[in-house]
């Protein structure tokens, strides 16, 4: 079994976020609450994220036609009631899992501290 | 003198005016009069007082802007969603929740509320976005038939509870 690490204040966690139609991603490149929506349909009990130091953006984003990658570091999510844990699976050593009571007002919130990653980069 | 008890927009023969200030409605028959003369008609009064304001009330119906219509038809559009449309288990929302996310948008659209996003969640939920400069808002009608607002000035949130158009016109204003 996959060692299970300590997920520290100043790690950097990996959501991926839809960007086809529907588009979670404003046009000022934040993103919507509903990006850290749990799923009920498949019963999320946490947001699932990666724990950037153990990844890479290429990994982490999967289908880049359909993703992009936002970040927010452990210690912001703490900061709204949350908390993070490694969460290792077979094939994905940097899974995680943000953890608590995920309200509206809770997504809302990951939301707003969630900062953009421009993966691939976007050339202006 | 009492203003009107809620914002509204008043249509008139040739456009419309806005509300975002308060509007005094009151007799002129106390205001350019004193109370103990009565003039022969109301006519009368109105023709004497060249500043006297008349509002004659009439019904219409409500046309949104164009850009609420725009959101008005991804909304419904929304119905039309595939099942697992995000590759983990998505559901399109139902009609009642598309139903009252267009109401809802139409009611703000009168208020002239400044409409920013819109999308689907992934459990059937719609949320509606308002912004301006710092201020924001978030209006979900979850799957559940729940309704919840959010407002924000910048990164503070403000208030978190039932779905409240005063309350989000006033954020606004």
């Amino acid at each position: 079994m996959e060692e299970v690490q300590q997920v520290i204040e100043t790690d950097n966690l990996l959501r991926r976020v839809i960007c086809a139609d529907p588009n979670y991603i404003r046009d000022d490149m934040t993103a919507t609450s509903l990006a850290f929506k749990l799923r009920k349909r498949i019963n999320e009990t946490f947001l699932s994220v990666e724990i950037e130091r153990l990844t890479t953006y290429e990994q982490s984003i999967g289908d880049n036609s359909r993703y992009r990658l936002f970040t927010l570091t452990a210690d912001q999510v703490r900061s709204v009631g949350c908390d993070c844990i490694h969460m290792p699976e077979p094939e994905n050593y940097a899974h995680a899992g943000i953890t608590g009571n995920i309200t509206n007002s809770i997504s809302s919130q990951l939301a707003k501290l969630a900062v953009y990653i421009n993966f691939p980069p976007i050339t202006r | 003198m009492p203003a009107l008890a809620e914002r509204t927009k008043i249509k008139k023969e040739w456009g419309s005016s806005p509300t975002r200030e308060g509007l005094v409605v009151n007799s002129p028959m106390h205001y350019w009069f004193d109370a103990d003369i009565t003039p022969l008609s109301m006519d009368d009064a109105f023709a004497w007082m060249a500043a006297s304001t008349r509002f004659v009330a009439q019904s219409y119906l409500p046309s949104p802007s164009a850009k609420a219509q725009d959101f008005i038809k991804k909304v419904s559009n929304y119905q039309f969603l595939p099942a697992n449309w995000d590759n983990n288990g998505a559901v399109a929302p139902e009609e009642g929740v598309i139903s009252n996310a267009s109401f809802f948008i139409q009611a703000a659209d009168e208020l002239d509320l400044p409409i920013y996003f819109i999308a689907p969640g992934p459990n059937g939920e719609i949320v509606i976005e308002y912004k301006n400069g710092n201020y924001m808002a978030e209006v979900f009608y979850n799957e559940d038939g729940t309704e919840e607002m959010i407002l924000y000035n910048g990164q503070n949130q403000l208030y978190v509870g039932d779905i409240n158009i005063g309350l989000l016109a006033q954020h606004f204003s």
